[in-house]
């Protein structure tokens, strides 16, 4: 059954989206975190429902026919079971808190990991609480007595460029998979997909202008106490002087902003090529580099600027930069 | 959807006993190679388990499937039958269990396992069948909790779940049961196999059928009277009346089952009576004698006065599979004027076959010519029984080719039928028009229920005589030889060594025979008979007016609805929603106080950088603000909280009015 679902057929996505799009107008954008309330909550019996509905039919017309009160009996007691699956189904998801924990920017191609919370504030225990964005999907359990339980979609990205979180199904045939209850959570949340980085990075003097200065810098060493100041939370581990921390005993960093080097500005209109998606990639390819060794770094697209620095959140704009390079926004 | 074996194979233990299980109630109905094929199967599956080994082809068992279905078609004929269908269902079964893989597969199962327990009920409604049925529900309905889970679960308190699942149906199924409207016929006729033996009175006599019977404790039918019991000596219950002789045996004539016409009653003094009636696998309803009217069946009254269920309107004689009642008027024998009776029954009710009983026709027209009228006669051969050594026994001695004669000059013991055919064949012999009817005498007053319990024991074979003026007249010879067998029933008509033999004298047994018996009254009564006709009673009852169908949906709807509302108070009534702690509580009331002079807290701050920002945005409380947030800090946050300090923080809080 979950293989039905997770191919949908052509006649499905010709229903599905009108549908959807339905859906996405009943109850707007959504802010995390979101309780889902009973009115949100979608219930259908899944094709197994349908058979143990005719099952039950079939019973009965039986129980009937050799006018039998126990096989009667019997029926009724199994339709009842149904009956009350379908409720703890719905039950099963209504009042339950989701938020999105952690969305991870990935670079085109990878996955993004999106992590969302799971909770119950009610006190029950929910099972079986399945994920979903399209066919990828996630399960869990969720124990009111624990944190809120954290599940994590792996999300392919093919293509760079700033999107919003897709929809999310939170999903449950719990407990006999008779019927499905569905809530679909339109996050309004970004979502950044990176342009993929080129496998290496091209001739340096080329793209890096202030290369050399930074050689220099790097060479004079740590004895010279004049650039640095202290440690503050973000600097890039390697700067830490060490030296002069086993010295000291405080953690002092080396400070380039104060030195001679010039800081390097990576420019798109630097990088030869006619695709620009190619040239984007070395871009990030230069970034990422200059990132995971601590540099200072600054990045030119055209009119746009992101002025120099350094550290992770500095890596993200110019990224996010990258990633929403000539898309309208 | 592929995955490994090993993951779906934790079910297998759990599918194959409720199989199996499943299957116990069909044990002895089913051939023996569909059984052979359910264990092999099983077992190879489960030994499987432990020894992977590549699973059967699709093909294979497409082809096996298909064989099978043949094998059982060849078998009984037909795959409509409750045998036929139950020996294609195991068999499918059989071979499902082998492929066994997917999710999808184990629902197949449990959907077996449904369908069994229901064959199962409907082969026998008995209540030990009805817990053996729900006991393979709950496995079911345990194997679909268990298997149709997302690959990834994690392991689940699966027998409560489905406890919670048939608990909280059971209303539902009560009002379901109550208000789901039952059938008049039937969509289909279901052939009867031939498996299923008849019980009660046979549709023909000869010496020793009825012995056989009065062995069995089986109830046959229960009676409620309105009014008063009539005495045991009256409660004669007919069932069919034999008309045609061969020398040995008593069979009923076609002419018998012709229709008959009304006759004339004075409904005035008929006796009112309804009837639950055991499934006998036969058509005729026993009742008292000269039913005046009955209701609650489709039944025809043949000549004979027998009466017998009937299909439809135009139709065959319909056996009754299942406990069936009715109710039905009579009228004491003699209140009835009769007219003459025409001349085919006459013939056909003084013919005997020629040569048969030469000894005993010489003795009747010895009797006959002795005697002046009809009446005389019959007081002769009746006290010819009285006077001459006859016997009353359960073990008469064999009987050779000429079976009356036999009786009547040289073995002299007997059991009912014995002296009611002796009788008959001395009446025809003699001119006088006579049949052999056999029924039911007495019955027990169940005092526990207030209801007359007709046991099989109580079969019994007595007479009519046609009498000019009088209409068709019973006489029982049994009563001139054991009159105790009418007066008290059989046990106390045996001779002494046979009642301890064959009856149970002991007072407790009794006793508790009779509770159980009123208890199974009750349940076949509530439970196994509650029909269209006592669905209508019951709305009648609840004052409904008009169309029984929009009535019961009606009530079913409100029945449904009035479960929901149940189910939904019941969840807002036992939710449990965690209540934040003291502390949380004043931490809380703390921060709305802040709120309230606009500064509130925001969800991602820490209480002590919330703390800092208070300090500069209200240098007033801040101090007071502090000393209460680090000594929440201290609360949630120190190894070792002391509760002296919970107080202290509840008390600052109090005191904290920014």
């Amino acid at each position: 059954m979950a293989a039905g679902a997770a191919a949908p057929s052509r006649l499905r996505e010709r229903l599905g989206r009108p549908i959807a799009a339905w859906a996405r107008r009943r109850t707007g954008a959504d802010r995390s975190p979101v309780t889902l309330e009973r009115r949100r909550i979608y219930i259908l019996p899944t094709r197994l429902g349908l058979v143990y509905g005719l099952m039950l039919f079939t019973m009965l017309l039986a129980g009937l026919n050799y006018a039998n009160n126990l096989a009667l009996g019997l029926t009724f007691v199994l339709a009842a079971a149904g009956w009350v699956a379908m409720h703890e189904c719905h039950r099963n998801l209504a009042g339950l808190t989701v938020s999105v924990q952690e969305v991870r920017a990935p670079f085109a191609g990878d996955a993004a990991h999106l992590t969302y919370a799971l909770s119950a504030g009610d006190g029950r225990t929910r099972h079986d609480i399945e994920l979903a964005i399209g066919p990828t999907r996630a399960t869990s359990a969720v124990d009111p007595a624990a944190l809120p339980v954290l599940a994590t979609i792996e999300l392919p990205c093919p293509r760079r460029g700033r999107f919003v979180l897709p929809r999310l199904a939170v999903e449950s045939r719990f407990p006999l998979g008779l019927c499905r209850a569905w809530s679909w959570l339109h996050f309004d949340q970004p979502l950044t997909v990176y342009p993929c980085p080129a496998a290496r990075a091209p001739d340096r003097r080329v793209a890096d202008p202030g290369d050399q200065g930074r050689r220099t810098e790097t060479a004079r060493g740590d004895e010279d106490v004049a650039d640095l100041r202290p440690y503050r939370a973000g600097d890039a581990l390697r700067r830490v002087a060490w030296k002069a921390y086993a010295r000291g005993g405080t953690l002092l960093v080396r400070d380039l902003s104060g030195s001679g080097g010039a800081p390097s500005y990576f420019d798109l209109a630097d990088i030869a090529g006619a695709d620009i998606e190619a040239r984007l990639a070395v871009l990030c390819r230069l970034i990422v580099d200059a990132a995971a060794r601590g540099d200072r770094y600054g990045l030119r697209l055209g009119d746009h600027e992101v002025a120099s620095g350094s550290g992770t959140a500095h890596r993200a704009r110019c990224l996010e930069a990258l990633a929403g390079y000539g898309l309208s926004p | 959807m592929s995955r490994a074996p090993s993951a779906a194979d934790r079910h297998l233990p759990l599918a194959c006993g409720a199989l199996g299980l499943a299957v116990l109630g069909h044990v002895g109905v089913l051939p023996t190679w569909i059984g052979l094929l359910f264990i092999v199967a099983l077992a190879t599956r489960l030994l499987g388990v432990l020894q992977p080994r590549p699973i059967l082809r699709r093909t294979v068992l497409a082809v096996f499937a298909l064989g099978s279905g043949v094998v059982v078609l060849a078998n009984f004929r037909t795959l409509n039958g409750l045998t036929a269908g139950t020996s294609l269902l195991v068999a499918m079964a059989a071979l499902k269990v082998v492929e066994t893989e997917r999710p999808r597969d184990y629902a197949t199962l449990a959907f077996i396992v449904f369908f069994l327990s229901l064959a199962s009920l409907l082969r026998a409604p008995s209540p030990l069948r009805l817990a053996h049925a729900l006991a393979c529900t709950w496995l079911g309905v345990q194997l679909l909790l268990e298997t149709q889970r997302p690959a990834a679960a994690s392991p689940l308190p699966a027998a409560r779940q489905t406890a919670r699942l048939l608990g909280l149906g059971l209303p539902l199924a009560v009002v379901l049961f109550i208000f789901v409207p039952r059938l008049e016929g039937r969509f289909w006729a279901v052939p009867s196999g031939g498996s299923e033996a008849t019980s009660g009175v046979a549709e023909e006599m000869n010496p020793g059928a009825i012995a056989k019977l009065a062995l069995s404790d089986e109830p046959a039918f229960r009676v409620r009277f309105d009014g008063p019991l009539p005495e045991r000596a009256s409660r004669y219950w007919r069932v069919l009346a034999l008309d045609a002789f061969d020398g040995q045996t008593w069979r009923r004539s076609a002419l018998a089952a012709t229709l008959a016409p009304a006759e004339p009653a004075d409904s005035r003094v008929a006796v009112r009576y309804s009837v639950e009636l055991e499934p006998s696998h036969q058509a005729w309803l026993p009742n008292l004698e000269r039913l005046v009217d009955w209701s609650g069946v489709r039944a025809r009254r043949d000549a004979d006065g027998t009466l017998a269920l009937q299909d439809n309107e135009a139709g065959q004689p319909q056996k009754v599979d299942s406990l069936t009642s009715y109710s039905a008027r009579a009228t004491p024998p003699s209140a009835v004027p009769t007219g003459e009776l025409d001349a085919t029954t006459r013939r056909r009710t003084l013919s005997l076959p020629s040569g048969s009983a030469p000894r005993s026709r010489a003795l009747a027209g010895e009797m006959r010519a002795g005697s002046a009228t009809s009446r005389d006669y019959i007081a002769r051969v009746l006290g010819y029984f009285r006077t001459e050594p006859f016997a009353y026994t359960l073990e008469p001695p064999p009987l050779g080719p000429n079976p009356v004669d036999e009786f009547l000059f040289t073995s002299r013991a007997g059991f009912c039928e014995h002296y009611a055919s002796a009788f008959v064949v001395l009446m025809r012999a003699a001119g006088i028009p006579a049949r052999v009817v056999i029924g039911y005498q007495g019955g027990d007053l169940n005092a526990y229920g207030n209801f007359l319990l007709v046991r099989q024991s109580a079969a019994h074979a007595w007479a009519e005589v046609w009498l000019d003026g009088e209409g068709w007249v019973r006489f029982d010879p049994t009563a001139a030889i054991a009159p105790e067998r009418i007066r008290a029933g059989l046990d106390g008509a045996l001779p002494e060594a046979e009642a301890r033999r064959y009856r149970h004298h002991f007072a407790w047994v009794l006793e508790s025979r009779a509770a159980l018996d009123a208890l199974k009254a009750g349940w076949d009564r509530l439970v196994l008979g509650y029909s269209s006709r006592q669905q209508a009673r019951l709305l009648d009852r609840l004052g409904w007016i008009g169309d029984p169908l929009t009535g019961l949906a009606t009530l079913l709807g409100a029945g449904f609805a009035l479960t929901a509302l149940t189910l939904l108070t019941l969840q807002l009534a036992f939710r449990v929603r965690p209540r934040p702690d003291r502390v949380q509580r004043a931490w809380e009331l703390a921060c709305r106080r802040l709120a309230r002079r606009g500064l509130a807290r925001d969800p991602a701050e820490g209480p002590l950088d919330f703390a800092r920002r208070v300090r500069t945005a209200r240098p007033g409380d801040g101090a007071a603000f502090d000393e209460l947030v680090r000594c929440y800090v201290r609360i949630r946050y120190e190894r070792a909280p002391v509760a002296a300090d919970t107080e202290e923080f509840i008390g600052r809080v109090r005191r904290f009015r920014p």
